[in-house]
């Protein structure tokens, strides 16, 4: 309803034509251990996805997500290894993040910057703020089993950062689609003048979505650091432009208002699973940068010309011509 | 107002942060104030400032270009490349400025002729751009043609070269920004992108320019720095996009387009090369420098943001409304605005008219 539903059956498609390139090209991508680790990643890709679906709904953007995703990633590395329990592990870094969302949050609604000047400055505060701390390049290893289980173990059969990824989404998509909270996001990213109108404080909408982001950021990094049992500062790197691929990719309109969870879990697979099949053809990482940039425009040219061609997508455009019928 | 304040406030933040500079450098190191650092301090910002000017033409249409230092990245590896495939140095050097060319070209025509907000697709093709970087180059340093050594070394007049070069790129901006049409356009089309359209001039066209510009002069500033290292690699000009966009900022340009001057950029650039330099020559680890230049981009972006309002409280006028900026419009793109079809611009309207 509120988003282009089309959007997500051309992801569907084109992920399953990528799977069955692979299934034909590399049958060995589909060794159980490799299917593992691609779940594990696509579901902690997903909750930055998700993140990322909260501010580009608002109409903002945050590319200072690599920074906080880096900081959280250390914090929590540091406060398994000092012997925290790890639920204290998790609470310790998503507060963490969800200060450093803060940051952004009161430069873009208190201070009024606009999101990509702030959210640069914090990019560069956090990380060289990190390094300065942490006094140089910080490498912490070792983390004790207890922590590591959150990213290596399994729950019932599932692996942890799957189970987790999946709660967090199903309460990202029931408070965006059913919640009154989750709807603010939609109307102050469609039309900040009618949402201010109808009584919608827009600025706080604004802010809590770039604290969630950080929230949600910080969550990812726990895991990541879990699942890899070390964590370094510059672990952060590749995940503010992941972010955005995520969430472009999934249909979320770059100017505010649309996108959904739907979207973000198939893009998270989409993209995961293509930077995955770079890894096991043993290619430079950066290619999997360069195909991320060449899916955001993919994403953004095929939704440029869809809304040309019909002003509609193909499944809207069915249904409207199926009402028009029943109209007759 | 407006144009009272979009003149004298930078002259006033940028004049009193080059004097706390000057003195707070002089004080960490006595070797800063020597003009034989102040000229090496600058010379090794002139790449910096060359993408910056371009970068500022981009900003005052209203949009913004975050692929900059990948196509500074990739210009130097295709010239290393056809240097190495035997082409004469110059010849070599045409193809890195025409291949930083046609990288703006590919931003420009995805931002004017499709509409899409320029902060996404130069994200996308700085990754694409880089990527091609590696590509080309194997990801292995390239040596530069030895020609190229009196554009990196060399000296006219003891100024040296790359400083040359910059002074030289400026000067042409600026009578082209200041003393043409083509400049009161770029300014006319991020202040008002529709009077333009109904003038009848091609929006679409000075979008695409002011995206080719940046690329172009990107490619620029990647032979000067590639004749300044001797070498040419892929990974050259990573985080120049924060750098120069900082630079504009501190310079005085808004993000939505229409105000900022040259002026600005340039002594915003010699402002921060000389905050780098003076860290440096006191032994500041570089980290913190990217801590201070973070800081420096926030304070000044808050500062442009609320100086006026501030002022006018002072004098005790309270005609003078405070910023009116209640949503970051920024994300939305008013250089793209009038490739929009009707339906899809229509949010995109609301908001921007909201912000006026």
């Amino acid at each position: 309803m509120y988003s282009d539903r089309s959007s997500q059956f051309s992801i569907a498609g084109f992920l399953v034509i990528l799977l069955v390139a692979l299934a034909i090209a590399a049958p060995r991508f589909f060794d159980p251990r490799n299917l593992g680790d691609l779940g594990t990643t696509t579901a902690i890709a997903a909750i930055v996805g998700l993140g990322a679906l909260f501010v580009i709904v608002t109409g903002n953007i945050d590319v200072s997500a690599g920074a906080i995703y880096g900081a959280s990633a250390v914090v929590a590395a540091l406060a398994a290894n000092a012997g925290l329990p790890t639920p204290l592990v998790i609470v310790v870094a998503v507060a963490t993040g969800a200060a450093l969302g803060l940051v952004n949050a009161v430069l873009v609604t208190l201070l009024k910057l606009p999101s990509i000047i702030a959210t640069l400055g914090t990019s560069s505060l956090f990380t060289g703020g990190l390094i300065a701390i942490t006094q140089g390049g910080l490498w912490v290893v070792g983390l004790p089993d207890g922590f590591t289980w959150l990213g290596q173990g399994s729950l019932l059969g599932v692996s942890v950062p799957i189970v987790v990824a999946v709660c967090v989404l199903a309460i990202g998509a029931f408070a965006l689609a059913r919640t009154r909270f989750g709807r603010r996001f939609y109307a102050v990213g469609s039309n900040p003048e009618a949402a201010r109108l109808a009584g919608i404080r827009s600025r706080a909408v604004e802010g809590s979505a770039f604290v969630i982001n950080g929230a949600l950021l910080a969550l990812a990094a726990t895991l990541t650091a879990a699942r890899l049992g070390q964590a370094q500062n510059n672990i952060g790197a590749s995940i503010t432009i992941a972010a955005i691929t995520i969430a472009v990719v999934a249909g979320t309109s770059v100017f505010g208002g649309t996108g959904t969870v739907l979207g973000i879990v198939l893009a998270a697979m989409l993209v995961q699973t293509t930077t995955s099949a770079l890894t096991f053809f043993h290619l430079d990482p950066l290619w999997a940068q360069m195909t991320q940039g060449l899916l955001i425009l993919a994403a953004l040219i095929l939704s440029v010309v869809q809304r040309r061609r019909s002003g509609l997508g193909l499944v809207p455009r069915l249904l409207r011509r199926k009402e028009a019928v029943d109209a007759r | 107002m407006r144009a009272e304040t979009s003149r004298v406030l930078p002259a006033v933040i940028l004049g009193s942060l080059l004097l706390a500079t000057v003195v707070v450098m002089s004080l960490l190191s006595p070797r800063f104030l020597a003009l034989s650092n102040i000229l090496s301090a600058l010379s090794l910002a002139a790449p910096l400032g060359i993408i910056a000017i371009g970068m500022t033409v981009v900003i005052l249409i209203g949009g913004i270009d975050l692929s900059v230092g990948s196509i500074l990245a990739l210009s130097t590896v295709s010239i290393g490349v056809a240097a190495q495939a035997g082409l004469p140095a110059w010849l070599a050097a045409v193809v890195g400025l025409a291949v930083g060319a046609g990288c703006g070209l590919v931003n420009g025509l995805l931002v004017s002729r499709l509409g899409l907000p320029s902060i996404v697709v130069t994200i996308a093709t700085m990754a694409v751009f880089a990527g091609l970087a590696l590509a080309v180059s194997g990801g292995s340093s390239l040596p530069a043609p030895a020609e190229f050594t009196f554009l990196g070394f060399g000296r006219i007049a003891g100024i040296p070269m790359p400083l040359v070069v910059w002074l030289l790129v400026f000067v042409v901006a600026l009578i082209a920004i200041s003393g043409t049409r083509y400049g009161e356009h770029i300014y006319a089309l991020g202040t008002n992108p529709r009077a333009l359209r109904y003038a009848g001039l091609h929006d679409r066209r000075l979008t695409a320019s002011a995206f080719v510009l940046s690329g172009l002069l990107s490619g620029l500033a990647g032979l000067v720095f590639m004749a300044t290292v001797s070498s040419a690699k892929s990974n050259f000009g990573q985080g120049y996009e924060l750098a120069v966009v900082t630079i504009v900022v501190v310079g005085g340009a808004a993000l939505t387009g229409g105000a900022g001057t040259l002026w600005g950029t340039l002594l915003a650039t010699a402002v921060i090369a000389l905050i780098r330099n003076g860290l440096s020559i006191a032994f500041v680890p570089s980290e913190v420098q990217t801590l201070v230049t973070g800081a420096a981009l926030i304070v000044t972006a808050v500062l442009y943001q609320w100086a006026p309002a501030l002022v006018a409280q002072l004098r005790g006028r309270r005609d003078v409304p405070p910023p009116a900026v209640t949503e970051s419009v920024t994300v939305t793109d008013p250089g793209s605005e009038p490739a929009h079809p009707p339906a899809a611009s229509r949010r995109h309207t609301t908001k921007k008219e909201t912000m006026q």
